[in-house]
């Protein structure tokens, strides 16, 4: 047997290991978040395709190369075939009070202080107001949040393993916004990943492929992805989200 | 076989610090971010990673190995910009060249830390810069696992002013002294962050190996023996800082032996890729000759 059949048998007796029940996953932030939290499922298969397992396609991908199959990455999700997309059980991230909102800045300029390095030929004015030698202050939206969590169905050892290779969320993460302090998963009463039940309705918990509003209440009517990754195109669909 | 590094770092300031954002009137004001206290949101100064990440590690390491490899006088602007400035996708993506990316993880250990963008493709970097989180009463609970004291001060006794005059010398030159009474010089001042603060913050590097942990150690001991500023006004002697690692039982002066060893040993690999990467596109083939006019006389 090679090392990737190996390998694969490996992950396959992983995978029917898993004891899937409801859960609350919660990451405890020691820094503002940047720009939005991400979808658990986005999460998860960018943690397992970080790591590159042989067989397993890699997540890393780019707007204009096809995605990978839908559910080709192994998470320990339950996922369920819904309007012909296979939906992950796990809800939009729910943050706690934004307890100040605000935006910081992100600055670039060409350091001309360094043109000596520069070759002789390539010495000569450089346009500072426009094309890709332009300087930048970006603002960017920083939020400060205690808490950010889902409700999902999955298994919750093999969600921690994965979990623990994810130090921070959000976008600029490499500049230290969104870092985790520690990652919470305790089990709750019941499967709260689609929908919860309100003396109201049925409250929808996270974008769903279904065309009508069927006894739904907080959604509305949107083009959308339903499974990571969310901002490709090729995953876009006729959703209702939360609202 | 990769792992994940986590740094813990303790940075105190020897001169004052300014690392601002932006102004109050005429009053320069030091970056501050909000923090939960008790007695609700403060607003605390700290510094940013993005600075962090650029004057400890980026400017450091490249400049070091841009001398070693012997390209100073010889960068294209647009390799300058990626070096020192993480650089710019100018010919848009959809290409992803893997082979090429192998080659920039194996030959550029600072480079696989950094990440970068050449100009038709994203490199990701494996590093995180956390933000420095002042020492002090209102971030107790953020300093989390490090040894607290009991008594903290508070932030703002650490936020100084500053002041500083400016003048035109030419025009002092011309003015006669005795007649002019009234001086010309320009008053600025601001806040900072006064000497003997201190700051937590760290690095992480996912996935990566011990070259990437040398690249790091080196570019930042190369970022204290020059002087390690961070912040503004530094040609004032502002934004010294004293690094010390926290907890760290590697051996740091071994790794960076090892990071040295290698990006000399790879010098001709490295200084090809980087030409290869940036080699503008070859020109299109001249035009074949215009047809002659009517009534034009052809070469016979």
């Amino acid at each position: 047997m090679t090392h990737k059949e190996q390998r694969a048998m490996r992950r396959a007796s992983r995978t029917a290991a898993w004891k899937l029940e409801p859960l609350r996953v919660e990451a405890v932030l020691a820094s503002p978040l940047c720009g939005d939290a991400p979808h658990l499922d986005a999460l998860l298969e960018n943690a397992a395709g970080a790591w590159h397992p042989p067989g397993e396609p890699e997540s890393r991908t780019d707007r204009a190369i096809p995605p990978p199959p839908v559910g080709a990455i192994s998470i320990p999700l339950k996922r369920e075939p819904l309007n012909g997309w296979l939906v992950p059980h796990c809800s939009s991230p729910i943050t706690s009070a934004v307890l100040a909102d605000q935006h910081e800045h992100v600055g670039k300029r060409i350091s001309i202080e360094n043109a000596n390095l520069l070759a002789e030929s390539e010495r000569g004015a450089v346009n500072t107001v426009a094309t890709w030698t332009k300087s930048y202050r970006l603002p960017v939206r920083v939020r400060l949040v205690e808490r950010v969590a889902w409700f999902c169905v999955g298994d919750a050892d093999d969600l921690k393993r994965l979990l623990l290779r994810v130090p921070c969320v959000g976008k600029k993460r490499s500049i230290g916004y969104g870092r985790v302090r520690e990652w919470r998963i305790e089990p709750v009463a019941a499967d709260w990943s689609w929908y919860v039940k309100t003396p109201h309705g049925q409250l929808l918990m996270r974008p769903l492929p279904v065309a009508e509003v069927l006894g739904l209440i907080g959604c509305k009517a949107d083009f959308a992805a339903v499974c990571a990754p969310y901002w490709h195109p090729s995953r876009y669909a006729e959703v209702l989200t939360p609202c | 076989m990769s792992e994940t590094y986590t740094l813990h770092c303790l940075s105190r300031t020897v001169s004052p610090t300014t690392h601002m954002a932006g102004s109050e009137g005429n009053e320069s004001i030091v970056a501050r971010e909000a923090v939960v206290t008790p007695r609700g949101i403060a607003k605390i100064p700290f510094l940013s990673g993005n600075a962090i990440r650029h004057r400890a590690v980026r400017e450091p390491g490249w400049r070091w190995l841009i001398g070693e490899w012997g390209l100073e006088g010889k960068l294209s602007l647009p390799q300058l910009n990626f070096l020192l400035h993480g650089g710019s996708l100018t010919e848009g993506g959809g290409k992803e060249n893997t082979k090429r990316i192998a080659d920039w993880h194996r030959l550029f250990p600072l480079g696989k830390l950094l990440g970068g963008c050449l100009p038709s493709q994203i490199l990701t970097g494996s590093v995180h810069c956390w933000r420095g989180t002042l020492v002090c009463e209102e971030n107790r609970q953020a300093l989390g696992d490090w040894p607290i004291p009991d008594r903290l001060r508070p932030a703002e006794e650490f936020v100084t002013p500053y002041q500083y005059t400016r003048g035109d010398v030419f025009k002092l030159a011309l003015v006669d002294a005795a007649a002019e009474s009234a001086s010309n010089q320009m008053i600025f001042n601001g806040q900072a962050v006064c000497r003997g603060a201190a700051f937590v913050h760290g690095f992480v590097i996912r996935h990566g190996s011990p070259l990437e942990l040398g690249a790091l150690l080196w570019s930042l001991k190369l970022w204290l023996a020059g002087g390690g500023t961070v912040g503004g006004q530094a040609a004032r002697g502002h934004g010294r800082i004293a690094l010390s690692l926290a907890n760290f039982a590697g051996d740091v002066d071994g790794l960076c032996e090892s990071y040295k060893d290698h990006s000399r040993t790879v010098r001709e690999e490295a200084v090809a890729w980087l030409a290869a990467a940036f080699a503008t596109k070859a020109e299109k083939p001249a035009t074949p000759e215009a047809k002659p006019k009517r009534g034009e006389r052809t070469k016979s």
